[in-house]
């Protein structure tokens, strides 16, 4: 299984909103294989990963993406690393 | 009657709270004693941001009424939402 986590602000900015609609849309191409988490980035969860800026998205404990929003497409390619790398 | 305008950021703030929160505090300070601002920040947000069913910030309510949402209003843009709201 996958995780995503996308770090956002509370309440959510514009760009925090759009990051988590793209997640969602990417883990929809791949059902029961990517869980999602919404988190706040003022957290215990956004200070393990030092999080200076957002919305950031992290990926199997990965950070990806800090204070930039990624296309699907640039999402997707980082899934399909993930899964290369757990066949 | 003062004009009320309830200003909302996101905790931390995003670059667009950032700057709504100086224009709020300008505002203030240039409207003292027909401006009523009221800063809704983070956590503390989350009631009226519901109440007022908000989708993200940076926003600015007027007189209860949603007025700007997402963006930071230029002054212009500002001007002219309270302008409409009694100011």
């Amino acid at each position: 299984m996958i995780t995503m986590k996308a770090f956002g602000t509370t309440p959510p900015c514009a760009k925090c909103k759009e990051v988590l609609r793209r997640v969602n849309n990417v883990a929809a191409r791949y059902p029961g294989r990517i869980e999602v988490a919404k988190l706040d980035a003022l957290s215990a969860e956004g200070d393990k990963y030092g999080i200076m800026s957002t919305p950031t998205l992290v990926i199997n404990d990965r950070v990806v993406a800090v204070g930039k929003l990624l296309s699907e497409e640039e999402i997707e390619k980082y899934i399909a690393k993930e899964l290369e790398g757990a066949s | 009657m003062k004009v009320k305008m309830e200003v909302f950021s996101g905790d931390p703030p995003c670059p667009g709270c950032v700057a709504i929160l100086a224009l709020a505090d300008e505002y203030a300070r240039k409207y003292k004693g027909k401006l009523e601002v009221t800063k809704l920040i983070g956590q503390e947000a989350i009631a009226k941001f519901e109440e007022y069913k908000l989708g993200c910030v940076p926003a600015v309510v007027i007189n209860q009424k949603i007025r700007i949402e997402g963006i930071c209003p230029s002054r212009t843009t500002l001007d002219n939402a309270l302008r409409e709201g009694g100011l």
